[in-house]
């Protein structure tokens, strides 16, 4: 009774200092007359402490500042009601399917999930909701940003299949650890070009393969049509460069059926294509890709 | 390894300055020792660990000594012994100004025996085939929010490539050896604008970048080929050159937002200039002194490509339940090349030298057109999900890769379909389903498929609280008639995990993954004579993990993982196993003791000059204040 009471009369303080919250609206304050100990794990958590310093104009609610106090019920819904009689009934419940859950979040978060909606990359397809990678704020988050867990087990719980081939004997790793997903992969869809820092599709890989970009004098055709997949496989390979075939040649004589006949393949030396094709990935002086 | 000691007594030195200013954050630093036997250039090509020193993590909240940021973040991780490392800076302040740095650099090893189980070694010692780089990557970005109408942006990227290789060639009718040390360099800015509460809100971007490349070779094993004592010794090698190349980007975007409606429209125009310098030398002397015979190019060369790109997307939520899109895009990207000027042979008696120059014009193109439309519905109903899609596209490639050169010129055509369905009970359980047909006309490679196929299924069911179970399979099929390349490519996929996570920090995991590959392609080949055969890769990977963190008691937490891996496939079976264990014991004054261990284990089933068994322990040291 006594809260009840309490929340009562914040809702009232709230109205009049907080004239900028929408009809039915109480603001954190208010929420936080009951709910202390979630309302403070929240404020001085991660989700929290960035909305307090959140950039001005970023939230399209023009809040200037006040983003913070507008957090529980940006999620959970407007709570005056609640506040005037506390049940289950008359706030959204977050416990729930994480899609409903997830309502929420394009309100800061539009340039994310309304890119979601737009794009429709594979994770939205199949019904991937916010909640299911990330964490509220409630709790701690296992990795930025707010990610429910780390980052590999995170994408492995359905992507075991990709997570596997980074057990292959050569993989992208950062010593022990293989990359992150993220390092390649846009999770919400991404945009299609934005100059080199993000190439599209499989050019992506020129963002650290500086080197490999191109444009040359006489490139390689596979590599500017179909690109680095055409020959290599970056989640993992039993070949040092992450070949799509453990021996070169045979990737090799897949597209050149046509080689001259005294590259003896009963001999060691032209079993290794790049011997004497080094340039493989373009020359910028040679037609046969001798030398770069 | 002076560099690394450098850099982590650099970081050391900013930590000790950081906690002078009282700041809040971590800093553990921890030392491995590893010890290796059988192969240890396998192991370093694919862990590139070493002995030494290094940074676990630093986490500095810097807010407090710099009062007015809202945010001041300090983060970074590995260097020293590890072969990669980490650092970045976040920084907000105002509410306005927002600026993010961030370092990454990395270090990677080739095998020298590379060629292992397929290729007998004895056409390269293993000392003659080396390559190490290192790439370092630097970004960074300052944006300025203070307009509600919108928001500036400036992108910064400097990556680097350094390193060296040493690699054989075919010279004068025998293999050499020579050296060559790596100098890559791209350099990166992009001015952005975006807004935001306009009825279209509009992205307008600007970049340009700038690449160069001065790698430089010299001669190794003293200039002797490696099939033994000839009459040539290699005495000049100064391949490859100067490259330049530089990339104006332009970009503009339009989104336009209702209740029901979205649609977003993006143009893109990019221009590549490359000048290619090749004014070179490789040399042989006649042993005796009797004189030398060189091959000079003084080449230059020049490509340039422009693409061009729009794309515009359509969403029209038409109920509630049900939300049409439809996509097009467009991208056209020509490149035109060309080279000129000559390439001498040089003979150097002692009467003096004599040229015979060729002079040298070619020029080629490349160019490539793509177009795709898609449309796609998408149904959602309380817990159910059903996203159906089509798409129709063509791509047309054209080539001519020198004068001498057929042009090629080839329109291939795709039409397909998939469907994904999804089911969400709550949290308890949810399920996702997807198919996936497409099928392709005309070749541009022989290797390009005619048929895809593919269908997957994701099942995750959390009975209880803090158990999460999941399964997951997937089929795909692609293949190409015998008439092309006979290719056949089946995949399949497969594994279940469980996990189980309580609030006081316990969690177990097991996982057992199967991931089966085969790739076939008909090729043909000359051994000595010709064969048809096939190019195959064949791969049957079991992967079985389990990971377990227990905090023993309030001061000791103790985190244990396995890992099982055995390819028993044809091509290159192997079995491999990771173990590590780590303690860690809370100590006064905030600090934390960790004793860690790891043992990798590389068995090669057709070789055993590849095996190795690593075992890598040590302790780390971690303050929070």
């Amino acid at each position: 009774m006594r809260k009840i009471l309490l929340a009562t009369l914040a809702v009232t303080a709230a109205t009049e200092v907080f004239a900028a919250l929408p009809p039915g609206w109480v603001g954190e304050a208010t929420c936080a007359t009951c709910h202390d100990d979630v309302a403070a794990a929240f404020v001085n958590g991660p989700h929290g402490r960035r909305m307090a310093a959140v950039g001005k104009g970023i939230c399209p609610l023009e809040l200037k500042g006040e983003m913070l106090e507008r957090s529980c019920e940006t999620c959970h819904g407007p709570g005056a009601m609640h506040a005037n009689d506390p049940n289950k009934t008359n706030i959204r419940n977050l416990k729930g399917a994480t899609r409903d859950a997830s309502a929420g979040c394009p309100t800061c978060h539009a340039a994310q999930v309304g890119g979601l909606a737009m794009r429709t990359p594979a994770h939205e397809r199949a019904g991937i909701a916010c909640l299911d990678c990330h964490t509220s704020g409630h709790a701690t988050p296992a990795a930025e940003p707010l990610l429910a867990r780390p980052r590999a087990t995170l994408c492995s719980s359905c992507h075991g299949a990709e997570v596997a081939q980074f057990s292959l004997p050569y993989a992208h790793r950062n010593g022990r650890t293989p990359f992150d997903c993220t390092d390649c992969h846009s999770v919400h869809g991404g945009t299609t070009v934005r100059g080199r820092i993000e190439e599209p599709g499989q050019q992506l890989c020129v963002k650290c393969h500086i080197e490999k970009a191109g444009p040359q004098v006489y490139p390689h055709p596979p590599q500017m049509i179909a690109g680095c997949v055409a020959c290599h496989q970056p989640h993992g390979s039993p070949n040092p460069n992450l070949l799509t075939r453990a021996v070169e040649s045979q990737l090799c004589l897949e597209c050149h059926t046509n080689t001259p006949s005294f590259h003896d393949l009963s001999l060691s030396v032209y079993r290794n294509c790049t011997n004497c094709h080094a340039a493989v990935h373009g020359s910028q002086r040679d037609p046969k890709l001798f030398r770069e | 390894m002076p560099g690394k000691a450098s850099t982590i007594t650099t970081v050391c030195l900013c930590l000790a300055a950081a906690v002078q200013a009282q700041t809040t954050g971590e800093v553990g630093v921890g030392y491995a020792w590893l010890q290796t036997t059988g192969n240890d250039d396998v192991f370093a090509s694919q862990y590139a660990l070493s002995n030494g020193l290094f940074l676990e993590s630093l986490r500095l909240d810097l807010r407090s000594a710099f009062p007015g940021t809202d945010r001041c973040e300090i983060e970074a991780a590995g260097f020293g012994a590890e072969p990669w490392g980490r650092a970045s800076l976040k920084a907000d302040w105002d509410r306005e100004w927002s600026l993010r740095f961030d370092v990454n650099r990395r270090e990677g090893a080739f095998p020298p025996l590379f060629l292992g189980a397929t290729v007998p070694s004895s056409f390269i010692p293993s000392q003659w085939h080396s390559n190490t780089f290192t790439i370092t990557r630097w970004t960074g970005s300052l944006s300025y929010d203070g307009w509600s109408v919108g928001r500036l942006r400036l992108d910064l990227r400097d990556v680097q490539r350094s390193g060296s290789e040493t690699f054989a060639f075919w010279g004068l009718g025998e293999p050499y050896v020579a050296h060559s040390t790596l100098n890559d360099r791209v350099s990166e800015a992009g001015l952005s604008l975006e807004t935001r509460n306009w009825p279209v809100n509009l992205l307008i971007e600007q970049d340009v970048a700038r690449y160069v490349s001065d790698s430089r070779g010299e001669a190794a094993n003293g200039g002797e080929p490696l099939g033994g004592t000839s009459q040539y010794l290699l005495d000049e090698f100064t391949t490859p050159g100067h490259d330049t190349s530089t990339v104006p980007t332009t970009r503009l975007a339009a989104t336009f937002r209702s209740d029901r409606f979205e649609i977003v429209g993006e143009g893109l125009y990019r221009r590549d200039r490359l000048d290619a310098d090749r004014n070179d030398a490789t040399g042989w002397a006649l042993v005796g002194g009797a004189g030398n015979t060189s091959i000079i190019d003084a080449l230059t060369g020049s490509a340039d490509t422009n693409t061009s790109l729009g794309d515009l997307r359509v969403g029209f939520a038409v109920v509630p339940q049900l939300t049409l899109r439809v996509r097009g895009h467009y991208e056209d990207s020509t490149t035109d090349q060309a080279i000129a000027g000559d390439q001498i042979l040089r003979i150097v008696t002692g009467t003096g030298p004599v040229d015979f120059p060729i002079a040298l014009t070619d020029q080629g193109y490349l160019d490539r057109t793509d177009k795709d439309v898609s449309g796609e519905a998408e149904f959602r109903q309380g817990p159910f999900g059903l996203v159906v899609a089509y798409h129709s596209g063509s791509e047309q490639a054209k080539w001519q890769h020198g004068l001498a050169y057929t042009p090629q010129d080839t329109t291939r055509d795709a039409s397909g379909w998939n469907a994904t369905a999804s089911l969400a009970l709550g949290r308890t359980f949810t399920a996702q389903a997807g198919w996936q047909e497409d099928a392709f006309e005309n070749y541009i490679f022989r290797t390009d498929p005619e048929n895809v196929r593919r269908v997957w299924v994701k099942l995750t069911a959390r009975p209880v609280e803090g158990l999460e179970l999941a399964l997951h399979g997937s089929r795909d099929r692609t293949d190409n008639p015998v008439s092309v390349a006979g290719l056949q490519r089946p995949v399949d996929a497969a594994g279940i995990s469980a996990t189980y996570a309580t609030q006081g920090g316990t969690f177990a995991s097991v996982s057992l993954d199967s991931f089966k590959l085969t790739s076939d392609t008909d090729i043909v080949f000359f051994a000595p004579t010709e064969q048809n055969g096939v190019s195959y890769y064949d791969t049957d990977l079991l992967t079985t993990t389990a990971r377990v963190g227990i905090p023993l008691t309030r001061f000791v937490r103790v985190e244990a993982g396995a890992t099982h891996l055995q390819d028993r496939g044809d091509s290159l079976p192997f079995t491999s196993n990771a173990y590590d264990a780590r303690v860690e014991i809370a100590a006064p004054q905030a600090f934390e003791v960790s004793l860690f261990a790891n043992y990798w284990k590389y068995d090669l089933s057709d070789s055993n000059d590849q095996d190795y068994k690593v075992t890598r322990y040590g302790i780390a040291l971690r303050r929070r204040f």
